[in-house]
């Protein structure tokens, strides 16, 4: 009986473990890329794109410990979602009361930070603007990427007290359900 | 001889005088008395116009000129994204898609919103996405308004990336049409929203990220992945 004791409670501990939630904020917003895209000895284009973009970020203790990017999109060849495994976010509080928030995000294509600033509302962000007055190079020699801007805003049905992997299996369950597939 | 001309001269004495009289009058009167002698009130606001004529020996009214070029630049991005918009379709897509990131300057008055409702019942998929992110960077009843009308759009390209839009600007998801139009029918704008998204904000020499004793850096905390690819412009 002990022993069956002992081994419940292990597996309740080990489960709790496993499904461990953490505070996890999706915000919805926009991204617009200008970029100049170099083909060696062919040609120089100069493009500028929309993408839908979406922010997953978990945080512990007022600080970014994971974080994602998603950018959807529409083209003439169908929809598309592309997932930026590696984008790192950091921000703070600034301003009067923690009222306000500034950071920087770094993305798998961009070598340099991406400036941002937003508001709170109950001590979550609630919105952020990306700012376009950097100038952002590529770690990519075929791509100069000039100028990122955009918005989003706290999406609270993709947010709340779940796992990070929640938020995003969330998210691509949704653009899949609207038509978008991985690129 | 003599009677007839005193006959003459002196009611012709008289109107020489009395002319001579009116417009030294006249040439001395202040632009206000003058505007009330024609008719018109003493307190109208002069026009850029007349202030341009009137201020050559003036001292630069400080207030003014700022408004003055606020305007100018109003109907200087106005012009261009009608410009654009004239452009055969073919070579039009740059030049729109570059007027249209300037409007962020500019609050959505009636003629931009009228340009912006063009482009989306035209409906080129490319412009009328980068519409659709721009749309959503302010926080007011008019872009709330072309988004719904957007919504409704017959290309379901079209409608379904207004309904991110209405759903980025609202923080959920939207099971129907009808559930963002009951949404935005209630719809405030949220003044902490308004100040982060207010051109004027943006334009600021003074933005807080760029404080860099404030601001923390990516970097502090290690990198899991290297950064090698670039995601594929989806455009």
């Amino acid at each position: 009986m002990n022993m069956k004791s002992t081994l419940t409670a292990a597996a309740i501990a080990l489960s709790t473990l496993s499904f461990a939630n953490a505070d996890v904020q999706t915000y919805q917003g926009s991204t617009r890329w200008a970029a100049t895209l170099f083909t060696p000895g062919a040609r120089t284009v100069k493009s500028s794109s929309s993408y839908t973009s979406y922010y997953i970020f978990e945080t512990s203790g007022g600080g970014v410990i994971n974080s994602i990017r998603i950018d959807a999109w529409t083209s003439k060849t169908g929809r598309y979602y592309y997932i930026d495994n590696s984008l790192f976010a950091d921000y703070d509080y600034f301003g009067f009361y923690g009222t306000d928030i500034a950071g920087g995000m770094e993305s798998d294509d961009i070598s340099t930070v991406m400036p941002f600033h937003g508001v709170t509302r109950h001590g979550t962000l609630n919105s952020f603007v990306l700012f376009p007055s950097v100038d952002y190079y590529s770690s990519n020699g075929n791509l100069d990427i000039s100028t990122i801007t955009g918005s989003a805003r706290l999406n609270t049905y993709f947010s709340g007290n779940i796992s990070f992997n929640t938020a995003i299996n969330s998210v691509l369950n949704y653009l899949e359900s609207r038509g978008y597939y991985e690129n | 001889m003599n009677r007839t001309f005193k006959k003459i001269a002196l009611p012709v004495s008289a109107i020489i005088i009395f002319t001579a009289g009116v417009m030294w009058g006249v040439h001395m009167a202040s632009p206000d008395e003058i505007a009330t002698i024609a008719g018109s009130s003493p307190n109208r606001k002069p026009t850029t116009k007349s202030i341009r004529i009137n201020t050559a020996n003036d001292k630069p009214n400080k207030k003014r000129p700022g408004l003055s070029e606020k305007a100018t630049t109003q109907h200087q991005i106005i012009a261009d994204l009608r410009a654009a918009m004239c452009m055969p379709q073919e070579a039009r897509i740059k030049p729109l898609l570059k007027s249209l990131e300037e409007t962020s300057k500019i609050s959505l008055g009636k003629d931009l919103a009228e340009i912006m409702r063009s482009i989306v019942d035209e409906g080129e998929l490319e412009s009328t996405q980068y519409l659709m992110s721009l749309l959503e960077q302010r926080e007011e009843k008019a872009a709330i308004d072309l988004l719904l009308h957007a919504a409704e759009h017959e290309d379901r390209d079209i409608s379904d990336r207004a309904l991110f839009a209405l759903e980025a600007v609202a923080g959920t998801v939207f099971k129907t049409k009808n559930e963002a139009a009951t949404w935005a029918a209630s719809w405030q704008p949220d003044p902490d929203r308004v100040k982060l998204f207010s051109p004027d904000l943006q334009n600021d020499d003074e933005t807080p990220a760029q404080d860099s004793t404030r601001m923390p850096g990516p970097g502090s905390q290690p990198r899991q992945t290297p950064a090698e690819s670039a995601p594929e412009s989806g455009n």
